[in-house]
């Protein structure tokens, strides 16, 4: 594309290579509709473009494959053509990836971390030489606290937040899809100068998907219209009386009377200056020390995942509230419904307690407890990944070069793991406790050492070692775990178009979670007493 | 009216109108407050008990650590020590040991005489009882302070019940025996044990004494009976006999002659001769012999005689052996038991047996008035099951130990301690 005389600025950019290049591209849906045919376009270092079209058109289709997020194989698309970008080319018959960082329409940041850390993780994986927090990006930060958490953060403080996580990463080419879906003309004006003053100062090309572009046009170099009935890719002058054309002729209502814009781009009120960098802005985000290494990174998911699945406060007395109960029911109706009274209660009493606690240890509290931990853990990780499909993280990590996947999922499955092993022995050793308890309220006067040395009788040997048998427990609950785990993550990453579909794939994890819990116990107590 | 968003946390979203004044004011929703109230409860609460990663504080992990501590360490005391390996174990030898084993199980008496289980014992090879204690700073440690060896049979039930239960169980019991000893004789004597069963019973005690009589000739305990009975009779005769014998015919020689001197003085004539003052003599000794009890007595002392017992013995040994294996005296006994001509006779029997079999129970093996178990009776049932002769040991005050003793002194091993850290 030429450039815009009416931006001299842009022959001022650093004159490397940023130009992208897209020849002969041509894209066909899953259902046999072209999307595109032999289209070519491209965009200079620095210039602004809007992508325009019908809803449905595939604007962020193109967006998704230029940012090397679109799952061509698995989807079924057919995509032919060349994509370049600096020293990047690929055929996209034949190869993958791509030249852009994508600012998602929800933005998806990542929740489990703090405004820091969403930053943190881009750079830390972004490639070599990244040049890092610049005083331009750090003043789109400054009304941002580094600690704040995502939750916490207004839409506008989001979407910068993306936007600056995204240029660190440090793509060839920055792709907006709907940046200004939810703002209003001021706001959404001051973001498209933020966003040209980057690309500008970066030497990068900028293709931004939107719907309503009137208060865009005066910053934009150019505006491609996407035509879905020749699947074509149109491309106008910032200009709105042409683009209301193109838009009514590709969105088939040829005829009609070009629909005047709301507003005139000049006479929009002056958005504010972009923000001045606040001095003390880049020492407070602490990116540029040292960063982290992808072990770290690891660790980190590990920890969030221990936390979120096995360690918080709430789960802990979620176990301890149903291996309680577990102990107490066995043992309060195991003596209080004696058929044959108290005569035949004497008599039996410690194989009683010895069989009680052989089937509590070894039965009862590890299916309990396997049962809970994997319903809670199956819906908690159901929901996790869902929404991470459903919000885009992972295309968003995969768009960041983060291994995403392999963080979340190996940490979710070494977190349900480790963790169905720790609650498990803190199962144990509650239900034994609340056992003796309940022992205690039923016969008070005896000694509690006499309910010990008989509950774990068939437990532990002598030397207070649990006995071999109880491998398999602790088998049990792991192998428990992680099926279920990997179940709850195949069944969570299936296609997400809504939060409905997040519930659904929670409450079939939940379902299958347990049928696989209940299987993997019956099946190894059954083989190991074979 | 436009509706407004107060506060961007979405945490804390109300939707609120704004009239026609201007004043804003919440929406009509009657549960808008309660729901602000719960809001609120909750995100102070989620300060302390944080569950997802949103909500997670500065205190997230210091709390979980706390829960996880403090739920570690319930779980953890319901863990057993080894409590023979313990610091309070004490060591005790029992003088009288034999082969009888050790049960692990070690009780102790309580002032009001309940036993309760009290620690496990552990016999090692070379004989020594290593005790350790559930409790050792329990206050019965410095009451039950002598510890015993008691056998883990019924005997231990008896020997560990209350005085008054045993009192108890002596009077049911005598009114048991004597209610069967009332019922034997009535029976024996009742015309219908006469019309239908006496011959029987006879037929088969004969036929079980024929037999046990000649087996027990046959095992010679019947000639040794008889060469055991010649210097007894020997020395009744020599002590009792022969004086009175001597006594009556010291002038039985004269009056012979005086009866019989004519014969004597004519060889030619055929006289027969006067044997009057012999058998005179004769009766008198004998009516002197029964007059002085001599026969009684002579019974008596053969009856007294270790090989008469030791005959009878045998006897009885082998008469209840052919009674037992009698094939008639089942299905006899059974239908006189059974009988309803007989069955007035066993009122008695029944009511007293019925007693016994509720209140022994009740006194030996059941709660001693506890409120929970009797782990005595479990122990003396479980070893009289076993087939071991196991004993077990005990711990008690000394005046309850000196009252056991009185009751069965054979039963009774008094245990010496080895160490004195023991209660």
């Amino acid at each position: 594309m030429a450039p815009d005389p009416r931006h001299p600025k842009a022959h001022s950019l650093p004159a490397d290579d940023h130009t992208l290049v897209v020849e002969q591209l041509s894209i066909v849906r899953p259902d046999g509709r072209p999307l595109l045919d032999e289209v070519s376009l491209r965009v200079g270092p620095g210039e602004l473009v809007l992508l325009l079209g019908p809803s449905g058109c595939g604007k962020s289709t193109l967006l998704l494959l230029l940012g090397g997020l679109l799952e061509v194989e698995a989807d079924n698309w057919e995509v032919t053509g060349r994509l370049a970008c600096g020293d990047r080319e690929i055929d996209l018959a034949t190869g993958h990836g791509g030249v852009g960082g994508v600012v998602f329409q929800n933005y998806a940041l990542f929740d489990e971390f703090d405004a820091r850390d969403n930053l943190r993780i881009s750079l830390d994986h972004a490639p070599r030489g990244t040049a890092g927090l610049s005083d331009q990006l750090a003043g789109m930060l400054a009304d941002i606290d580094p600690d704040q958490s995502i939750s916490a953060c207004s839409g506008g403080q989001r979407q910068r937040l993306a936007i600056v996580r995204t240029v660190l990463a440090n793509q060839p080419v920055l792709l907006f899809d709907e940046p200004n879906s939810g703002l209003d003309i001021i706001s959404s004006r001051r973001l498209v100068e933020v966003i040209r003053n980057l690309c500008r100062t970066m030497g990068k090309p900028a293709l931004i998907a939107v719907h309503h572009y009137e208060e865009l046009l005066p910053l934009a170099d150019h505006v491609l219209v996407m035509d879905p009935r020749v699947a074509r890719l149109v491309t106008l002058p910032p200009q709105a009386e042409a683009i209301e054309r193109a838009l009514q002729e590709a969105a088939g209502l040829d005829g009609a009377p070009p629909v005047a814009p709301t507003r005139p781009a000049a006479r929009l009120p002056a958005a504010p200056p972009p923000s001045v960098p606040a001095p003390a802005a880049l020492p407070k985000w602490g990116l540029a020390q040292a960063g982290r290494s992808r072990s770290a990174w690891f660790l980190r998911y590990v920890g969030e995942y221990l936390w979120l699945l096995c360690a918080s406060p709430i789960m802990l007395l979620y176990i301890a509230a149903g291996a309680g109960i577990t102990g107490f029911v066995t043992i309060w109706f195991g003596f209080n419904y004696y058929s044959y009274g108290g005569l035949l209660k004497s008599m039996l009493h410690d194989e009683t307690v010895i069989g009680l606690g052989a089937v509590q240890c070894r039965v009862a509290l590890p299916l309990i407890c396997t049962l809970l931990f994997v319903a809670r853990n199956s819906a908690v990780i159901a929901a996790d990944v869902g929404n991470r499909v459903l919000t885009q993280q992972f295309r968003a990590m995969t768009n960041l070069q983060v291994p995403g996947r392999s963080y979340v999922f190996a940490a979710i499955l070494s977190s349900v793991v480790l963790g169905a092993l720790a609650l498990h022995a803190l199962a144990l050793l509650l239900g034994a406790w609340a056992a003796q308890e309940t022992w205690h309220l039923v016969f008070p006067t005896q000694y509690r050492a006499l309910f010990r040395t008989l509950y774990f009788r068939n437990v532990l040997t002598p030397d207070g070692w649990p006995v071999f048998s109880m491998v398999w427990v602790f088998c049990k609950a792991a192998l428990s775990a992680l099926l279920a785990g990997v179940a709850a993550i195949i069944v969570a990453l299936g296609p997400k178009p809504s939060s409905q579909a997040v519930n659904h794939s929670v409450a079939n994890a939940i379902v299958i979670g347990v049928i696989i819990a209940l299987l993997v116990h019956a099946g190894i107590s059954v083989l190991t007493t074979v | 009216m436009p509706i407004r968003l107060p506060d961007r946390n979405p945490d804390i979203v109300m939707l609120t109108c704004e009239p026609a004044t201007g004043a804003t004011e919440p929406l009509g929703d009657p549960l808008s407050d309660t729901m602000d109230v719960l809001r609120l409860i909750r995100r102070r609460a989620t300060r302390w008990w944080p569950a997802g990663r949103s909500e997670r504080s500065t205190h997230a992990w210091p709390t979980s650590a706390a829960v996880l501590a403090l739920l570690s360490l319930l779980g953890w005391s319901a863990l057993p020590g080894g409590l023979a390996d313990g610091p309070a174990r004490v060591l005790l030898t029992d003088a009288r040991a034999g082969t009888d084993s050790l049960t692990p199980a070690v009780f102790a008496l309580r002032e009001d005489g309940t036993a309760v289980r009290f620690g496990n014992a552990e016999l090692t090879p070379g004989g020594v009882i290593r005790v350790g204690f559930y409790d050792p700073l329990d206050g019965l440690t410095g009451v039950a302070t002598e510890p015993v060896s008691l056998p883990a049979d019924p005997r231990l039930l008896w020997l560990l019940a209350s005085p008054a239960e045993r009192q108890r169980l002596r009077e049911q019991s005598s009114a048991l025996v004597l209610a069967v000893s009332s019922a034997f004789v009535d029976i024996i004597r009742s015309p219908q044990f006469n019309a239908s069963y006496r011959d029987r019973f006879v037929i088969v005690l004969r036929s079980a004494m024929q037999e046990a009589w000649q087996a027990a000739q046959l095992g010679g305990a019947w000639d040794t009976l008889l060469r055991s009975y010649d210097p007894i009779l020997r020395d009744v005769i020599g002590r009792d006999v022969r004086p009175i014998v001597e006594r009556h015919f010291r002038d039985v020689p004269l009056r012979m002659l005086r009866a019989n001197a004519l014969p004597l003085l004519d060889p030619f004539t055929d006289r027969p001769w006067d044997m009057v003052p012999v058998e005179t003599a004769l009766r008198e000794a004998i009516a002197d012999i029964r007059d002085h009890a001599v026969p009684e007595r002579t019974v008596m002392e053969l009856m007294d005689s270790p090989a008469t017992v030791e005959f009878l013995r045998v006897f009885q040994t082998v008469l209840i052996g052919k009674l037992a294996h009698s094939p008639a005296l089942p299905g006899l006994v059974a239908e006189l038991t059974f009988d309803p001509k007989l069955r007035p006779y066993l009122a008695e029997v029944t009511e007293r047996a019925n007693d016994l079999a509720r209140s022994a129970p009740h006194l030996l093996v059941s709660l001693h008035g506890s409120t929970d178990i009797n782990l005595v009776a479990a122990t003396v049932i479980r070893t009289v099951f076993s087939g071991r002769p196991d004993r077990v040991v005990v711990f008690m005050s000394p005046a309850q130990r000196d009252e056991i003793v009185g009751l069965d002194p054979n039963a009774v091993h008094l245990l010496a301690r080895l160490v004195p850290n023991g209660p």
